[in-house]
């Protein structure tokens, strides 16, 4: 993406998006030692600890936004360098064709690790048992379509689409109220955007899997889509928020310890909080997703601007990390479910090896073919 | 000297032109029909329900506001002389007018009918409402290509938006006439979609009456003597 | 041999309320035609049927050498059409209809097109919702004219307009029709901008061609003559266009001025008190009111 003289690498969004991506491999093994997904998280095992949800749910609420947020500054980055044509031919080449060749093929190496683990885990969590008790009713229901993971990738399809259609139809004047907001007023503004699309649904807020576009994802999501477009399109405003960096942090740190506290032991449709209990839950909910999502890139900006051949390379083959890490993980931790071993050494086992199998695949299957045009992503440079 | 290739290439100006003339509608039309899909997505009754009501207005509204939008308005705001001071015949002015037309009213609606489609595969919604579901739809694309021809034909608004009227009030009479088929309503609550020989007639019928009016279009286009 | 611009030969179309039988109407390369006529006389009749739009029930069209309507496509590469009922896409903005026909028009001269912005005071990034008549008409001809057609159809450019804006217009075209070696064919019912911009003028009135000349000829060629009248005064004289009668005085109208009229006249019992050079406009309405 480099482009004319005295444009300059823009370091520090390559290696947020790498340790992004590393803690959403952190995330998807913490959930199997989590207390609160064990009613729902495929690879459950037999052994939790409430430190997990800890680090689970903070992490949620930050790191899809954070990606989103990026994606909106890349989008906005795209646009102005380069323009509408080649914007669209590089988003359906990076975004559109990945999720077309991987959809089919992750959705079989999901069944046939649910598979694996419904006939080889003998201490089977509670997705698993549910599953069998519905393979095992004489007429089994179809297998609701998803996107699984490849979620953002969709999502952000019709973000882009979404963009497009802001583009034609925002005027001068609308999109001039918003530059005008001082940097707080926005974040306020944005926590606020995020309360309704939220408030639509449980606590913590799901993976919109489902086939179809899910609007709060769209709203949610867009708010950061968009306040990533805006720091691009705006210099000055990734400055403007610079000097409350810290105050974002400890005010996203208490709402966070309040919303912890507030969350039911379980997460079961039924122990879902209602009414005011859930207003407050969602608007902490926001005010930790909107701060701590800005925060990350603040203190990327300030901390992680420096090129780093172990981030670089993350950061290269974060794409493909992503996209096949979550059957590896699934499949090691259905390894160890009926493994004799203590907590901690679970989590950096499947952890680790889910890492190794993945950039194994990277150098065996990407690395040599085409693919890595498509998956291994290039620096990003600012004009 | 030109040979017929450079007209092709007029012809593809033209609808790049339009393209860009409705590009602010479309986008709009977009954005709504994002909005519709994530609501029937929601899978609840009163969202399934009201979003299929609100695709079918859709659908309607896209297709009679392109048509007044790119055909009628451009005799009626006075374009149409500019356009024809161009080096084009009034047989490529109308084929482009009929390849915008089309090009920007198919890509939604088989945006919208396979995004529908994909809703009732994928909800508890029962299978067996799909012969009736396309047939709606190819009725609606069958309207548009006939208000559309009358807009190309006459470029009268009043001519257009009788036909606009008359084919919506027909819509009404056909799904109320085809629900009461038994070969339809039947099959509404099946599990799986049934195509029987009266809906695939239907089918055949309605596709092939699409072809036959747009062909019939172009023909009585090329016969006229004059423009303007 | 004469090198046309254009060469309309024995042009017969009928309409419900109107018919024009056998025009023949051709204009040198070069050279500017103005088009005379009243409203429904004809005039966009016979630019539609140049411009390849309306198929002629017979007759023969020449447009730069192209056969029309069957080679109109090539023609119109050639041809700047602008007419006073021509409008712009309102919701776009004037560059967007400069690049447009830029898209088209390989040649389109940007330069030129600055120039007359300039000239024409017009403003690029403006839609044309915001503009007055006057400016839509600058706008048209802007667009026509950056091309640099080898022929130029103009169809009533200057109807509509106020006085000022419609001076300012036809001085820019003159200006320009100066600067240019471009045909020109130009209609309008108003006969002061055909003199100021023509060199041969054509009468036109239901769907017959009157007149052809050029405008010095018309001009020469006709007068008005008061005259007492003699008691040997003759009901008729041979090149009087008309004759009104008023008591003892006549006033004689002729289409063949020269020396030698007055002489015809004394002869003729018409004693000439003062001769009149005729405005086009006198001129049209007289030829005009011979061939009703």
């Amino acid at each position: 993406m480099s482009q004319g003289s005295g444009s300059t690498r823009l370091f520090y969004l390559d290696n947020l998006r790498a340790l992004a991506m590393l803690a959403g491999v952190l995330f998807h093994a913490a959930l199997a030692y989590s207390p609160m997904a064990q009613p729902f998280w495929p690879s459950a095992d037999v052994l939790n600890h409430p430190l997990f949800d800890v680090f689970a749910w903070a992490s949620h609420l930050f790191r899809m936004p954070v990606f989103f947020l990026l994606a909106g500054f890349f989008a906005a980055m795209l646009l102005h360098k380069y323009g509408e044509a080649v914007f669209w031919r590089n988003r359906l080449r990076r975004i559109g064709l990945p999720l077309l060749l991987f959809l089919p093929l992750l959705t079989l190496a999901m069944g046939a690790v649910i598979q694996f683990g419904l006939f080889h885990v003998q201490h089977k969590p509670p997705f698993l048992a549910f599953v069998q008790s519905m393979l095992s009713q004489a007429e089994p229901a179809a297998m609701p379509l998803s996107t699984m993971h490849l979620w953002f990738l969709y999502h952000l399809l019709f973000l882009y689409l979404l963009t497009w259609c802001g583009r034609i139809l925002l005027n001068r004047k609308m999109l001039r109220w918003f530059s005008e907001l001082k940097p707080n007023a926005l974040v306020l503004l944005s926590i606020m955007a995020c309360v309704p699309a939220l408030y639509s649904v449980s606590v913590p807020f799901p993976a919109p899997e489902w086939i179809f576009p899910a609007l709060w994802a769209l709203w949610f999501y867009g708010v950061f889509f968009g306040l990533g477009y805006a720091c691009f399109s705006m210099p000055a405003l990734l400055a403007g928020f610079s000097p409350f960096r810290h105050y974002y942090l400890l005010l996203g740190a208490a709402s966070y310890a309040l919303y912890y506290a507030l969350l039911p032991i379980t997460l079961t449709p039924q122990s879902q909080p209602e009414g005011w209990l859930k207003l407050a839950i969602t608007v902490l909910e926001s005010c930790s997703a909107v701060l701590w999502t800005l925060c990350a890139l603040l203190y990327a900006r300030r901390w992680l601007d420096w090129d780093s051949r172990a981030l670089a390379y993350l950061s290269k083959v974060s794409f493909w990390l992503y996209i096949v890490h979550l059957p590896l993980l699934l499949f090691v931790q259905f390894l160890l479910i009926d493994v004799q071993m203590a907590l901690w050494v679970k989590f950096v086992i499947s952890c680790g090896a889910t890492l190794a199998l993945s950039l194994l695949g990277f150098h065996i299957l990407v690395a040599p073919t085409a693919l890595v045009s498509i998956l291994a992503g290039n620096r990003t440079h600012q004009a | 000297m030109l040979n017929a290739l450079d007209n092709t290439v007029m012809i593809k100006r033209l609808i790049v032109k339009d393209w860009q003339l409705v590009k602010k509608s479309l986008a709009a039309y977009m954005l709504g029909g994002v909005v519709v899909i994530g609501m029937m997505g929601m899978a609840t009754p009163l969202m399934f329900n009201s979003g299929a009501i609100m695709m079918i207005t859709l659908m309607i509204v896209i297709g009679a506001r392109s048509a007044i939008e790119l055909v009628v308005n451009e005799k009626k705001d006075q374009t149409l002389a500019f356009m024809m001071s161009l080096p084009v015949t009034a047989q490529d002015y109308a084929l482009a007018k009929l390849g915008a037309n089309l090009a920007l009213y198919l890509v939604p609606w088989l945006l919208l009918v396979l995004g529908m489609l994909l809703v009732i595969v994928s909800t508890p919604v029962t299978n067996g409402v799909i012969p009736l579901v396309v047939l709606v739809s190819v009725f609606i694309l069958l309207s548009y290509c006939c208000y559309l021809a009358t807009a190309l034909l006459t470029y009268s608004e009043g001519y257009t938006v009788t036909v606009m009227i008359i084919t919506n009030l027909l819509l009404n009479g056909f799904i109320f006439w085809i629900i009461r088929m038994p070969a339809v309503h039947l099959t509404l609550e099946a599990p799986t979609a049934s195509w029987n020989s009266t809906t695939l007639g239907l089918l055949a019928a309605g596709s092939v009456l699409v072809v036959v009016v747009l062909m019939l279009t172009a023909y009585l286009q090329k016969r006229k003597t004059s423009f303007l | 041999m004469q090198q046309y611009a254009f060469d309309m030969r024995n042009i017969s179309i009928r309409y419900p309320h109107f018919a024009m039988e056998n025009l023949n109407l051709s204009l040198a390369k070069g050279q500017v035609l103005g088009l005379v006529g009243v409203n429904g006389a004809g005039k966009s009749t016979t630019i539609r049927i140049l411009m390849g739009l309306v198929k002629a029930d017979a007759g023969q069209v020449d447009v730069l050498g192209y056969q029309l309507p069957a080679q109109q496509v090539q023609a119109k590469y050639d041809i700047g059409f602008a007419s006073d009922d021509m409008r712009l896409y309102k919701n776009q903005t004037l560059q967007w209809h400069m690049d447009f026909i830029h898209s088209i028009f390989p040649n389109f001269d940007h330069g030129y097109a600055k120039d007359l912005l300039q000239r024409f005071e017009l403003i690029a990034d403006q839609k044309m919702k915001g503009l007055s008549h006057g400016q839509r008409v600058k706008a048209c001809l802007l667009l026509v004219l950056a091309r640099r057609p080898k022929l130029l159809v103009l169809d009533e450019p200057t109807t509509g307009l106020d006085p000022v804006a419609r001076d300012e217009v036809i001085t820019e075209l003159a200006d320009i029709l100066r600067d240019d070696e471009r045909s020109v064919l130009f209609s309008s019912h108003n006969t002061h901008d055909i003199e100021k911009l023509s060199d041969q003028i054509a009468f036109l009135d239901r769907g017959k061609l009157l007149a052809l000349q050029d405008k010095e000829s018309f001009v020469q060629s006709w007068a008005r003559f008061r005259c007492q009248l003699l008691p040997q005064a003759q009901e008729s004289v041979l090149g009087a266009v008309s004759i009104r009668r008023s008591g003892q005085l006549a006033e004689v109208i002729t289409d063949q001025c020269s020396s030698d009229f007055a002489v015809v006249l004394h002869q003729a019992g018409f004693k000439v008190i003062e001769q009149h050079r005729m405005s086009l406009e006198e001129i049209f309405v007289a030829n005009v009111k011979r061939n009703r």
